[in-house]
């Protein structure tokens, strides 16, 4: 979109991750500038929802740096070069910087829609309550859920839940928003409206990164696609150039089998 | 049959001073036992939580022994042994210008520390019924471990703990009666002394045994309120119809028992 800037949000260098023998990030590197929207697309097992749950720390990695605004996140350097672990207090701060929305929504079930909204600002960011609830209602109204304020995850539709759950993230005013496959768990007719309010988002300016199954919208809304295969990174480029003259053999495999 | 029926209605509605007393020993030590051990259960789920041997290790070491012993052997052994062995002896202490004797504080320790153990493993069950989501979410919005425990996991654990944690408060009543070996005087230990004076044991154990009977029965309907006050988040469209929570699982395992 039009607001970007050279300033790097998202640096992540040769990530290494593997679960166990099962190595399933073999050296992923991407830069994600302030304002870009960039979409993860790859068949399942590639390695995109690992390594945008690297970005935020909810995976370990084995080598390689990840970088928010040019902060280090969640490991310091040994002198031997090997990665230790930062504290978990540090960790906790590093997060907020980075909002996610998830799969499966993961909204908190006793809470309410606004409750769930207020509750990371207040408790982890300290904000008065008064304050807390003005932004959220503002934030319910901006996804189009401002009269679901009182009701509890279990009484709204998938993409509602969907949709307080993106205002949730966004309460945190963080620097990126990571997107873990947020359509898959929908219903086919409620995937459009979150959708809608991506793009929204996307359109403001929000540095963006969208692990999808959604080809249109990655068509649409993304500034750059990234194609990954087994956890290698093939290919990137505008998505015009990726979606009609792939260059990788792979890529135009992947791409005949979902287009 | 030889049965006194004036002795039993008297006792009955016109408890001596002596079983009011027990009475009140048997709610207060249950309550007090029952605090204790959800403090020390809580703890110890967290603990065993940890990654770090020398932090569950302990704890797997607490629970083996809590419940591999029998209570009335640790009431007795905390008591009566220690103090023999000359390891330690409970003293009375003066609390808030009340004199609570040292029987009475092994008795609350003691059925407190036993309670504990199953506490732990009911709370440890409470948690992991938690959706490892619900972590991920959490953690994402930069909550720490105690944050996360604090707001987002222990609250949705709490419905999963409220109906094993009201049986648990169900045995927890009858068990203090096990604490008449040292020589508290709750219920049964009351009831003992009366029948060593008037000789009526059919009648006033019959008393003892409908006391108790209205005790659970109350925590029962207590209970029944907890539940449906702490369940109802999850679900608020639909409450579970009053069949099911009549004959449902959670009030099988009330009448279960332990």
């Amino acid at each position: 979109m039009a607001h970007q800037s050279d300033e790097l949000i998202i640096e992540a260098l040769n990530i290494h991750k593997s679960f166990g023998d099962l190595q399933i990030l073999k050296g992923i590197s991407l830069q994600v500038r302030r304002g870009e929207v960039v979409v993860l697309i790859g068949a399942s097992g590639s390695g995109k929802t690992t390594f945008i749950r690297c970005i935020n720390l909810l995976e370990e990695i084995q080598s390689g740096q990840i970088r928010v605004s040019g902060h280090p996140m969640g490991y310091r350097t040994k002198a031997d070069g090997s990665l230790v672990r930062d504290s978990e207090r540090n960790i906790a701060r590093q997060r907020r910087d980075i909002g996610m929305v998830f799969q499966r929504f993961n909204l908190f079930p006793h809470m309410t829609a606004l409750e769930n909204i207020i509750e990371a600002p207040i408790q982890v960011l300290g904000v008065p309550r008064k304050a807390a609830v003005e932004q959220a209602q503002a934030l319910l109204k901006r996804v189009g859920l401002a009269d679901k304020a009182g009701h509890y995850p279990s009484m709204l539709s998938g993409g509602q839940q969907q949709r307080v759950a993106i205002a949730r993230a966004l309460a945190m005013k963080p620097q990126a928003m990571l997107f873990d496959e947020p359509t898959s768990a929908l219903d086919p007719e409620t995937v459009g409206e979150v959708l809608q309010v991506m793009k929204e988002l996307a359109e403001e300016g929000m540095t963006m990164v969208v692990v999808t199954h959604e080809m249109g919208f990655a068509r649409e809304v993304a500034d750059r696609v990234v194609v990954l295969d087994q956890g290698e990174l093939i290919e990137q480029g505008p998505p015009e150039q990726i979606f009609s003259h792939p260059t990788h053999p792979r890529t135009q495999a992947f791409l005949s089998r979902v287009l | 049959m030889n049965f006194n029926w004036d002795v039993f209605w008297q006792y009955l509605l016109q408890p001596s001073g002596v079983y009011l007393t027990g009475l009140w020993l048997t709610c207060v030590i249950s309550v007090l036992a029952m605090l204790l051990g959800c403090v020390l259960g809580l703890a110890a789920a967290l603990l065993r939580l940890s990654r770090n041997p020398l932090l569950h290790l302990p704890v797997r070491f607490y629970v083996w022994l809590m419940r591999g012993t029998p209570l009335l052997v640790q009431i007795v052994f905390l008591y009566t042994a220690l103090a023999a062995g000359g390891i330690f002896r409970f003293q009375d202490i003066e609390l808030f210008g009340l004199l609570i004797p040292g029987n009475i504080q092994a008795a609350i320790i003691a059925l407190g520390l036993n309670e504990g153990a199953y506490m732990a493993e009911i709370i440890r069950a409470g948690i992991g019924a938690v959706d490892k989501g619900q972590y991920e979410a959490g953690r994402s919005l930069g909550m720490t471990f105690a944050k996360l425990m604090r707001r987002i996991v222990l609250p949705q654990a709490f419905r999963v703990i409220v109906p094993p944690l009201g049986n648990e408060f169900n045995v927890m009543l009858k068990n203090t009666t096990l604490v008449s070996v040292i020589g508290v005087q709750e219920l049964l230990l009351s009831t003992q002394m009366v029948t060593s004076a008037t000789f009526r044991v059919f009648e006033l154990y019959l008393v003892v045994a409908i006391y108790f009977l209205l005790l659970t029965t109350l925590w029962g309907f207590f209970q029944r309120w907890l539940e449906k006050r702490f369940g109802q988040s999850d679900r608020p469209s639909s409450p579970p119809p009053a069949t099911s929570r009549m004959f449902g699982r959670s009030t099988l395992k009330l009448l279960r028992g332990r």
